[in-house]
């Protein structure tokens, strides 16, 4: 099961400390009451618990992969192989024309 | 001068080259040899057939030229309309329009209904390959609907008329399945839309859908196309790739990462990503490893990057890469230090030690080693290396660890501890068949083992689980060796500590393993009672094939209830030094169990502490009778026997005993009465013992009782005794 790695879900990445862990859980608790968005709140506070929780730790080991959500802006409007401009200048038969005699 | 004989070649043999699918050899050896045997119609059908075979072979191998010329030589044995209109065909993938629609005029006026329909077919493809839009309705009259259809599909779509292309080509409706799909991929490719599953259709409409190249049929034009096209697919897939990544569908190569995504960071986080899906998705752990490996300076920048590992070794963890990981495990805590909290380190500690260090390889171990001493992780060495290896380290380094270990509350650290000890738990079973240096090295180790663990006063009150874990474990080892003189110290270390726990934890009786049990009677009693015979290899598989069975009783000579003894023994003890009545400490002994026989056997231990001090009384004894609700009516034959074993433990106390049981069977004359003074009074034949007045009142008590009752059954103990004791007979008869 792919899951959200929690430092991402806490927005920690490069040099942070272990105070910052709590700031972040803070801050994010802050921004996502329960009341406002009960799923995200519910993923914060295992983010936390699973960085700073022993058994949560543990826990989250087992069966998780944590990945990264990614963002790109990929260059997805790159043309199109045209290949019926392809099918036209080759000769394909349709049907199962060519056959091996019996 | 006459012509020079050709050789000849057996006909079975050009048979089996035919059947056998050497066609080109069959050719070969027609063109050098008579062939015997098989008359010419027979041999041309196996030549045009080889040719047939030949140029199907070509034709699907893409090379369209050789196909061609196969036909040419079958139409040179054979002028048939069905090879013309193979030939016809090939034409057409060889992309000579021109030369097809010459080809096929004289075939499109074939008798052969078939012939005719087909060439029709083919024909009309030719002229709208050629551009020549100007069908004839003739001919697409005599095609089946579905073909005309198509004809008429394809005529649109070269006309750029799609819409209409589409509607002609939907009404086209081939009965084969594999046509069927053939038909929508076309519209797909006319359409332009995105085919996303793979299938196996016509070579052409692979091609032009993914990029697939097989079977591709070699023209003129294709070799220009392909080359165009497999650019175009290639840049494609790098988008294809990092899209399926980024939606966590597949996995894509680093390296087309690196190619497509310029931000540093998303890179590697990319590559960790990837990575994962190999594990989870594709289930390549090695390729995961490689690609981790391969990238361990990118990943290492990242925290989580260490759960990549967790993953990976959880999956598999025979890899012999400890060495490769080094480096990272070194960069990783370097620069993440900081952001693990205690228990994520010890963590992290223990999966490198246990799980990607192994000691056997002794020179990188020793480097993982030192990185966890320079992370002050010692307590993780002393876990995972030290205590399966039971390394000497003096009993105050063991200590310390002891504390830090015990004093913590991690149910992690807890449960690592217990697999520790677990699996050293199962050396008693071999130690003892090793040399005898070893057993001693092995003795001397684990006395410093429990000589530092006898120290720990004060674990995690949390711990009390895992402190009775260790102390059985400690205990069953600690029995392997017998109790000599020089030994009974380290018990009575054990022995001291554990009763320590039994007061700190408040652990009841039945908390207590069996193997703690043990030792505190084997330590009572200095006896070993530990079934050492019993443990060999043999023994250990057997253990493991009947573990349904409790395995752990068979190990000692010993009954759960010498444990209990032990309880009351010291309350009884206690209950003597203050004063206070003994037999109050006693209450509940006697329902204890149902063996009473057992069960006053170990008072009679109590009696001779009691007899040793001269505190031993009737009265105290009536007292304790009645307590434990004995009686000698029921009881009796388990009197004979108790005064018969016990007075070989303890003759002075089993006297008095038996002198006050005699006093309750004053006034019965029966059989039984006789024997239990009998075996009173054969202590006094058996043993130096003063015949006092007590005595004399028993042997008395003997002689009335058979006078009275004439017991024959009692002959042969009336004449014993009359010949150990005999005078004092004639007395009792006056």
């Amino acid at each position: 099961m792919f899951k959200k790695t929690p430092y991402q879900i806490l927005g920690l990445e490069g040099d942070f400390t272990q105070k910052d862990i709590k700031l972040a859980y803070r801050k994010a608790i802050k921004e996502n009451p329960p009341e406002k968005n009960q799923e995200q709140f519910t993923k914060i506070s295992d983010a936390y618990d699973s960085l700073t929780n022993e058994e949560y730790f543990l826990n989250s080991l087992r069966g998780n992969h944590f990945i990264f959500e990614v963002s790109l802006d990929l260059d997805t409007k790159k043309e199109k192989i045209n290949n019926s401009k392809y099918l036209k200048e080759m000769f394909e038969v349709p049907f199962e024309i060519i056959k091996e005699d019996k | 001068m006459a012509k020079k004989k050709a050789k000849t070649f057996p006909s079975k043999e050009l048979l089996s080259l035919y059947n056998n699918g050497n066609y080109q050899k069959v050719i070969s050896k027609t063109k050098q040899f008579d062939v015997e045997g098989i008359t010419q119609n027979d041999l041309n059908h196996i030549i045009c057939g080889s040719y047939q075979k030949l140029s199907y072979e070509n034709f699907q191998n893409g090379d369209i030229q050789r196909a061609i010329r196969d036909v040419d030589s079958l139409l040179l044995i054979n002028d048939k309309e069905e090879y013309r209109l193979l030939k016809l065909k090939y034409l057409l993938y060889i992309e000579y329009f021109t030369e097809a629609i010459q080809y096929a005029i004289p075939l499109l006026t074939s008798k052969i209904d078939a012939i005719k329909k087909e060439t029709a077919f083919v024909y009309l493809l030719a002229k709208i390959y050629n551009k020549e839009y100007d069908l004839e309705a003739e001919y697409l009259k005599i095609l089946p609907v579905s073909r005309k259809n198509y004809v008429l599909g394809f005529l649109e779509f070269y006309k750029d008329n799609i819409k209409k292309a589409i509607e002609y080509l939907d009404k086209a409706n081939p009965r084969l399945k594999q046509e069927k799909l053939a038909l929508n991929t076309l519209k797909s490719i006319i359409l332009n839309e995105e085919i996303s599953v793979e299938i196996d259709t016509k070579p052409l409409y692979n091609f032009l859908a993914w990029g697939n190249e097989k079977n591709l049929q070699s023209t003129k034009n294709s070799r220009i196309i392909k080359t165009e096209i497999v650019k175009q697919f290639n840049e494609k897939s790098k988008n294809k790739g990092i899209e399926n990544l980024l939606a966590l569908k597949h996995s894509t190569t680093p390296e087309i990462i690196l190619e497509a995504v310029e931000d540093k960071v998303k890179q590697i986080k990319l590559i960790y990503n990837n990575i994962m899906i190999l594990i989870e998705k594709r289930k390549n752990v090695d390729e995961a490893l490689s690609q981790f490996l391969k990238y361990q300076d990118k990943l290492v920048t990242l925290v989580e990057s260490v759960n990549l590992l967790y993953t990976l070794f959880h999956q598999e963890n025979d890899y012999r890469v400890e060495q490769k990981l080094l480096p990272f495990f070194k960069k990783y805590l370097e620069l993440h230090q900081n952001k693990l909290l205690d228990f994520q380190l010890e963590y992290l500690f223990y999966f490198i030690l246990h799980t990607i260090s192994v000691p056997d390889n002794m020179k990188v171990n020793i480097a993982y080693v030192e990185l966890a001493k320079s992370y002050k992780m010692e307590h993780i060495i002393f876990i995972t290396q030290h205590i399966l290896s039971m390394h000497l380290l003096d009993v105050d380094k063991h200590k310390e660890y002891f504390e830090k270990i015990l004093g913590s509350s991690s149910k992690f650290i807890g449960s690592i501890v217990k697999n520790s000890f677990d699996i050293l738990n199962r050396t008693d079973t071999i130690i003892l068949a090793q040399e005898t240096r070893f057993i001693e090295d092995y003795k001397n180790k684990l006395y410093v083992i429990i000589k530092a663990f006898a120290q720990i006063k004060n674990p995690h009150k949390k711990n009390k689980k895992l402190i009775l874990d260790v102390s059985q474990i400690l205990a069953n080892l600690l029995q392997t060796f017998k109790m000599s003189p020089q030994n009974q110290v380290i018990y009575a270390e054990l022995v001291n500590i554990i009763e320590h726990y039994i007061e700190y934890y408040k652990i009841t009786p039945a908390e207590l393993a069996i193997d703690i049990k043990a030792l505190f009677v084997a330590f009572s009693t200095k006896k070993d009672i530990k079934n050492l015979k019993n443990h060999n290899h043999y023994n250990d598989y057997k253990r493991m094939f009947f573990s349904m069975f409790d395995q752990e009783e068979s190990k000692y000579d010993f009954d759960e209830s010498d444990y209990d003894f032990i309880i009351y023994k010291k309350n009884f003890i206690k209950h003597l030094e203050s004063g206070k009545n003994p037999i109050e400490a006693l209450i509940g002994f006697a329902l204890m169990g149902k063996n009473f026989y057992k069960n006053f056997l170990n008072i009679f231990r109590l009696l001779t502490l009691m007899h040793e001090k001269k505190t031993l009384t009737f009265n105290f004894l009536h007292e304790l009778f009645l307590s434990m609700d004995i009686n000698i009516n029921r009881d009796k034959e388990i009197f004979t026997k108790i005064i018969e074993e016990y007075a070989k433990i303890d003759l002075d106390t089993t006297v008095f005993v038996a002198q006050y049981i005699l006093t309750l069977i004053k006034g019965i004359n029966t059989v039984w009465a006789m024997n239990l003074i009998y075996v009173y009074l054969e202590l006094f034949s058996k043993y130096p013992l003063n015949k006092d007045e007590e005595f004399q009142k028993n042997l008395e008590l003997f002689y009335a009782i058979y006078s009275k009752g004439k017991f024959t059954s009692m002959r042969i103990k009336y004449n014993n005794i009359k010949k150990m004791f005999g005078e004092i007979a004639p007395k009792q008869k006056k």
